[in-house]
């Protein structure tokens, strides 16, 4: 049979049978439907989860928990050093299989507090007492634009004893006890989404300040606040004197500290040298294992549990596995559908077929081939799968954007609340009219055989 | 001088059918040699065998024992491939309930041949041709239903004769018309065979028919009992 011979036929037949071939592939659409509205939803909630949320191709180590000092440790001031993450630890890590990169960081070892606003907001807010922590800062490079992310001290600075003697912006960067300092840009920092989020849902109310918005904050870029070092309000630091220095808000990123201020690794090592001592500056208090997949991150665990490190959060891995379960939930009722419709589909091909019974003798008779029945049925079955698959699709979309929309107008603001709860990526769409297309030839499949194995002399002489 | 090539040479042809636990044989060593140009009717009481030996040599049923050749083909080696193209190319079908498409224009009905063709093209001027030859050029666009029984055989005939077949099979081309329109279309055949030198084998009940072809081959019980070979 020539092409344009099946398309005429393909035609004819859909032309023909609409009715049923509509009715029939009604499940398919209701089925890919549902497929593709569950599916997208969950690839949002995933990517929103574990993209911003929880990052889930990146496990963050940390020494596993010591046993309670108890009162005589304490006594004779033992169990005051955080338990650190050596250097050959992390040398090791950077050795398993399937890991790109190991970024260590490392903690305040000291009270802190920090103070700013003043540009951003009119008023000077602040806290005393601030959590920060160092980072390589290859985590975070991309998510700092137009700044350096880097110790300022590595670029050369003028000798100085106060903050008057620099200009452009710069402090002096005179560390405790030593009689001049140099001349320095402020240190760069990175904030979390999440501290965002606190700050605007929870902080802000509470002082009647306003939100933080992506778009305030992005102003807030280059905003600079100065850091309280060495004293915060739980009491001093057990060495240095309290100074202060200048920082700049340079970027946002999920791989900063949730709740603090995190900066370069080789700020913090020399502060935590300044205010704690030689061993805060050694060893590091954590690390970030990024991972090529997420399925390489148990054996990360396995390998660092031979280091003595655990994982600081394991909820990524339960949102995965909760969102993993809802997904494979939504899609088993949704194949169950699309199930249901297969079996419509191969009835109501059941009956077209027994219906063209003579049809199919005479056009045997006129020189088509079982195999030329086949590809006609088929094709019909590929053309209504597809179509409903297709619509199925468009009317997952829209219900995607009716949902939105309802997001958007009725659902209060949530952290992290996305501009869409849907994600609908090309191989999803065409995947899912595939998918369709693919139902409704299974179902078709007894019809196609039949029609193949009809035999033509009965179906025309003996009618 | 070269003999020609039969149109066909059946031998020892047997198609036995399973009826409950028993077999029975609706051809039974049957061997016929038909030249190029024949008329022949195939008589025969209901069950001789008649509409088997059709099928068989229309190249639609292969669960027969035997050999046959059609125009120098063996059958017996073709797939279902050949096959078809051996009936697109070779053989034009016409049945006593004509077998039009209703959803189908006459025009598209005369030219579906061309669907299982190597190609669709020329295919619409083609079934104009036929249609002309069979009268029925004005009643292109009608849909079958809309016309009488002799107007629909003469739209099957023109069908079956779309591709220019050199053989044309017909299964009781006058059962389901009435006396004058029977008449019409047997007069068709007979000027197809005399003026285009077809092979045109008829299989048919009726005896007005049989007469007209020049031959005349009688079944029964699947077996030849009477053939009067090529009358002039």
């Amino acid at each position: 049979m020539n092409g344009a011979g099946l398309l005429r036929l393909v035609s004819w037949e859909l032309k023909r049978s609409r009715g049923a071939l509509a009715t029939a592939s009604f499940g398919i659409l209701a089925g890919t439907a549902a497929l593709t509205f569950f599916l997208a939803l969950g690839l949002q909630a995933r990517a929103v989860l574990l993209g911003q949320v929880f990052p889930l191709d990146r496990v963050e180590l940390e020494p596993a928990a010591r046993p309670e000092p108890g009162l005589l440790t304490l006594l004779v001031g033992g169990g005051r050093t955080p338990a650190g993450v050596r250097q050959e630890s992390v040398d090791r890590l950077a050795q398993v299989s399937g890991v790109v990169a190991v970024y260590p960081k490392l903690r305040f070892a000291f009270p802190s507090g920090a103070f700013g606003g003043t540009e951003l907001i009119g008023r000077e807010i602040g806290t005393h007492e601030m959590l920060a922590e160092g980072i390589d800062p290859a985590l975070i490079a991309k998510d700092v634009q137009g700044f350096a992310f880097e110790d300022p001290l590595e670029k050369p600075g003028k000798a100085c004893t106060s903050d008057e003697e620099c200009e452009g912006g710069r402090y002096c960067e005179l560390p405790s006890g030593a009689p001049s300092g140099v001349c320095s840009d402020p240190v760069p920092v990175v904030v979390s989404p999440y501290l965002v989020e606190l700050f605007n849902r929870g902080l802000a109310p509470a002082h009647g300040l306003p939100p933080v918005g992506m778009t305030l904050i992005q102003k807030a870029k280059g905003i600079t606040f100065r850091f309280q070092l060495g004293a915060s309000m739980m009491g001093r630091a057990k060495r240095g004197t309290m100074r202060n220095a200048r920082a700049r808000v340079v970027g946002i990123s999920a791989n900063a500290m949730d709740l603090g201020a995190t900066l370069p690794i080789g700020v913090v090592r020399r502060w935590n040298q300044e205010f704690y001592g030689a061993e805060a500056a050694v060893s590091y208090s954590s690390v970030v294992v990024r991972v090529e997949r997420p399925d390489k991150v148990a054996e990360v665990i396995r390998q660092a549990s031979e280091e003595g490190l655990v994982p600081k959060d394991n909820r990524a891995r339960d949102v995965s596995v909760l969102i993993s379960g809802v997904m494979g939930l939504l899609s088993l009722v949704a194949g169950v559908m699309l199930a249901v419709a297969s079996s419509s589909i191969a009835y109501t091909f059941r009956v077209l077929v027994n219906e063209r019974r003579t049809e199919i003798g005479l056009y045997r008779s006129l020189g088509a081939t079982p195999g030329d029945m086949a590809m006609w049925w088929l094709t019909v079955a590929v053309v209504v799968g597809g179509l409903g698959g297709g619509l199925g699709v468009v009317v997952a979309r829209g219900m995607a954007l009716g949902v939105d929309w309802l997001g958007h107008e009725k659902l209060p603001d949530f952290p992290f609340k996305p501009t869409t709860f849907f994600q609908f990526p090309w191989w999803m769409v065409g995947g899912a009219a595939l998918f369709g297309a693919g139902f409704a030839l299974l179902g078709a499949l007894a019809g196609v055989r039949r029609a193949a194995a009809m035999d033509p002399a009965r179906a025309l002489l003996d009618p | 001088m070269a003999m020609e090539v039969l149109a066909y040479q059946l031998q020892g042809l047997r198609r036995c059918y399973e009826e409950g636990p028993t077999r029975r044989a609706a051809l039974d060593d049957l061997s016929l040699a038909i030249p190029q140009r024949s008329f022949m009717a195939v008589v025969g009481p209901s069950g001789s065998g008649k509409s088997t030996l059709l099928s068989v040599m229309g190249a639609l049923d292969r669960g027969y024992e035997g050999k046959i050749e059609i125009l120098g083909r063996d059958l017996r080696g073709m797939n279902e491939r050949e096959l078809g193209r051996l009936r697109n190319d070779f053989i034009g079908f016409v049945f006593q309930s004509f077998h039009l498409l209703p959803h189908l224009s006459v025009l598209e009905n005369v030219a579906s041949p061309a669907l299982f063709a190597p190609s669709c093209r020329g295919a619409e001027e083609a079934a104009r041709k036929a249609l002309d030859r069979v009268g029925l050029l004005d009643r292109a666009n009608d849909r079958p239903q809309h016309l009488s029984g002799g107007q629909r055989q003469r739209v099957a005939l023109a069908r079956a004769l779309v591709r220019s077949p050199p053989i044309l099979l017909c299964d009781e081309p006058t059962g389901n018309l009435d006396s004058r329109t029977g008449h019409e279309v047997i007069d068709l055949l007979e000027r197809l065979h005399a003026e285009e030198s077809r092979t045109i084998i008829v299989v048919t009940h009726e005896e007005r028919l049989a007469q007209r072809a020049r031959r005349r081959v009688e079944l029964v019980d699947g077996k030849v009992v009477n053939d009067t070979g090529e009358v002039p």
